[in-house]
């Protein structure tokens, strides 16, 4: 019997990490297809597009090949190796993602417990006179306000976000005639911390949002619980309730949906160092598919961001798993 | 039946769907009416307006009663393009969230009763697109075949057909679950010990508790369509092409000529600093608009719910 248990948790492990090793290398297939298809596709202003599919597959086979023996390709644009180019370029845009996701959960779980701590203060609790049994009645008015809040955050672009900021910045160092020197913050680029500042909130409202959004959902579905009841019955206080027992299985959500909230980030990233002219990874990509398509060079930065996605999809389901040991037994592809 | 108390109730019950509501008919229904509504020619340029005091002014013009939004580089009215835009840009949002729902749909169906190697590689396919950003693919896709310089069929047929290959194993997974959900009621099983054939119970039985999931996920889908084409229009990727106009003093360039929102953002964002109107009006249409279906999908969310 014990052979046989010890045999299923082993072939369970290797499907596991089977499935986990698929799902990198169809990721990676799908990288490096989608990023070489300015082979497959060569517009002519005059002539129109022109279709090549030989090119196509052989310029995907032969990066794949560059990939099999170790090397990312080199940018002719640039003169350099497209790895010394992410090195070069990559912390940069690092400050921004992790500084971002960091914020994000922070705040995201803040917001997320102040909120639900701020509705269910503002919800009722009826008690029925024949039986002494006490109802919450939900206050559906504060419940509107604080969902209407995390739906705006949900939609406004980081571009109008972005635009909005700069503009009412520039308007107001116009008005104040300030003239700080080094203090003042420039509008774009990135040579002094403060400039972190706004591109690290443009990126991280979005996924803060969503953050927040998860976070007072799971705070919710936790306080009708049992356990819960129990230790308020117990005389626990409301914090240590929160602290001791909530806490960990809202951790576990909020991890769940950390890697939804990265994907987030990285097209806000993208579109952050654009307009902000923040010289980061994000900002080389989009130079080089506008300007001048090397498909290495776009390639090599495609498959550094789905890296760190991949990794941070591991490290989260390690870190639910820890959490919360039932999450071993879900048989779905992580 | 009296409609006043209908949506007074929807409003005090629930006030998502009522506002999302409100200001989504507002946007289609102003869209829709833009011919018949006393707004300048979108298309019409100015490139010079008399002063009151005496002189001349040049495009941008900032907003005045000429131009309540202001006007873009060539004098075309902001307002007017803006709602006229609506119809081009939302037919383009409606267009990818359907092939998105239509798609997903399919497949979710499909994989349902699939044998378990195909659920496995759906899920597979949502989990590697969400690894990859679609803004990403989007990008690199658009612009390296660039459909705004082939007109403006070949650009909208690249525009939906890329935007809807994008996210649809996502709509696909949710289906895939909300049917497995059903498989274990009891009705289901109380239809097949009837000798319900499979599409009996597909169309028959599990199609209109699917009905509610999959407005909702349209409704959601608008919205993110609406985001994504907005971004992708700060990168200069936009429906319509670009036509050669002439200005006062005879010189020839290049701007845009159809109007959208997408393609008004992408030609007036050189003007953020200086003329912060341009750029703003077409970006403030997208917050909206984004915010009215978001709402809308939260409160058919929250709808749904109720009634389960």
């Amino acid at each position: 019997m014990r052979t046989v248990l010890l045999s299923d948790k082993v072939s369970h492990q290797v499907a596991r990490y089977g499935r986990r090793l698929l799902f990198a290398l169809l990721l990676l297939l799908a990288i490096v297809l989608v990023t070489h298809l300015g082979a497959l596709i060569h517009y002519h202003p005059v002539d129109g597009a022109n279709y090549n599919p030989q090119r196509y597959f052989s310029s995907v086979l032969h990066y794949l090949q560059m990939l099999i023996t170790g090397t990312l390709g080199y940018s002719h644009e640039m003169g350099k190796l497209v790895s010394q180019v992410l090195m070069e370029e990559a912390p940069a845009s690092f400050i921004l993602m992790v500084g971002g996701l960091l914020f994000s959960i922070v705040a995201g779980v803040a917001l997320g417990y102040t909120g639900s701590r701020f509705l269910r203060s503002r919800d009722s609790v009826e008690t029925c006179q024949a039986c002494d049994y006490g109802e919450t009645r939900e206050n559906s008015a504060a419940r509107n306000r604080y969902f209407l809040l995390t739906t705006i955050g949900l939609s406004v672009p980081e571009f109008l976000f972005l635009a909005v900021f700069q503009v009412a910045l520039l308007r107001f160092f116009q008005w104040t005639h300030w003239n700080v020197g080094h203090l003042m913050w420039p509008l774009t680029g990135n040579t002094v911390p403060l400039d972190y500042i706004i591109p690290l909130l443009a990126v991280s409202f979005y996924p803060l949002a969503y953050i927040a959004r998860v976070t007072t959902g799971s705070f919710d579905r936790a306080s009708i619980e049992d356990y819960v009841r129990t230790a308020h019955s117990k005389g626990l206080t409301f914090n240590r309730v929160i602290l001791k027992h909530v806490m960990k299985n809202v951790a576990v959500d909020v991890l769940d949906a950390i890697p939804g909230a990265f994907t987030l980030l990285v097209a806000n990233l993208i579109v952050v160092e654009y307009l902000y002219q923040y010289p980061g990874i994000a900002l080389r990509f989009m130079q080089v598919v506008r300007y001048g398509f090397e498909a290495h060079l776009v390639a090599g930065i495609a498959l550094l961001f789905t890296a760190t996605f991949f990794a941070l999809k591991v490290l989260s389901s390690w870190l639910q798993v820890k959490l919360d040991p039932r999450r071993q037994e879900i048989e779905r592809a992580f | 039946m009296n409609y006043l108390s209908m949506f007074a109730r929807l409003r005090k019950e629930n006030s998502f769907m009522f506002y999302g509501l409100l200001l989504v008919a507002t946007i289609i229904l102003v869209a829709a009416l833009a011919d018949f509504l006393p707004l300048a020619d979108p298309l019409e340029v100015q490139q010079i307006k008399p002063n009151p005091n005496g002189g001349f002014s040049w495009p941008p013009f900032s907003p005045s009663a000429d131009f309540p939004l202001g006007s873009d580089a060539l004098g075309r009215d902001l307002l007017s393009r803006v709602i006229h835009g609506a119809r081009l840009t939302l037919g383009l949002a409606m267009a990818i969230a359907a092939i998105r729902l239509i798609l997903g749909f399919v497949t979710g169906m499909v994989a349902s009763f699939a044998p378990e190697w195909f659920r496995d590689a759906l899920d597979l396919m949502v989990q590697t697109s969400s690894g990859l950003p679609a803004l990403i693919v989007a990008v690199i896709v658009l612009v390296t075949v660039k459909p705004w310089n082939h007109g403006m069929t070949t650009s909208i047929v690249w525009f939906v057909g890329v935007l809807s290959m994008l996210e649809w194993p996502r709509i696909a997974d949710l289906i895939n679950r909300r049917v497995e959900g059903l498989l274990a009621r009891p009705f289901v099983e109380a239809a097949v010990a009837m000798g319900c054939s499979r599409w009996e119970l597909l169309f028959r039985h599990l199609l209109p508790h699917l009905l509610p999931t999959m407005a909702t996920s349209f409704v959601v889908e608008m919205a993110r369509a609406l985001l994504i084409m907005g971004q992708l229009a700060i990168f200069n990727a936009f429906v319509g092409g670009t036509s050669v106009f002439q200005n006062y003093r005879d010189e020839l360039f290049v701007a845009t000529k159809h109007p959208e929102w997408g393609t008004m953002l992408s030609q007036s964002w050189m003007y953020l600093f200086r003329r912060s109107w341009v750029p703003m009006v077409p970006a403030v249409a997208f917050f909206i608009t984004i915010l009215g279906f978001n709402m809308l999908g939260e409160g058919l969310r929250r709808h749904w719910e109720g009634i389960k």
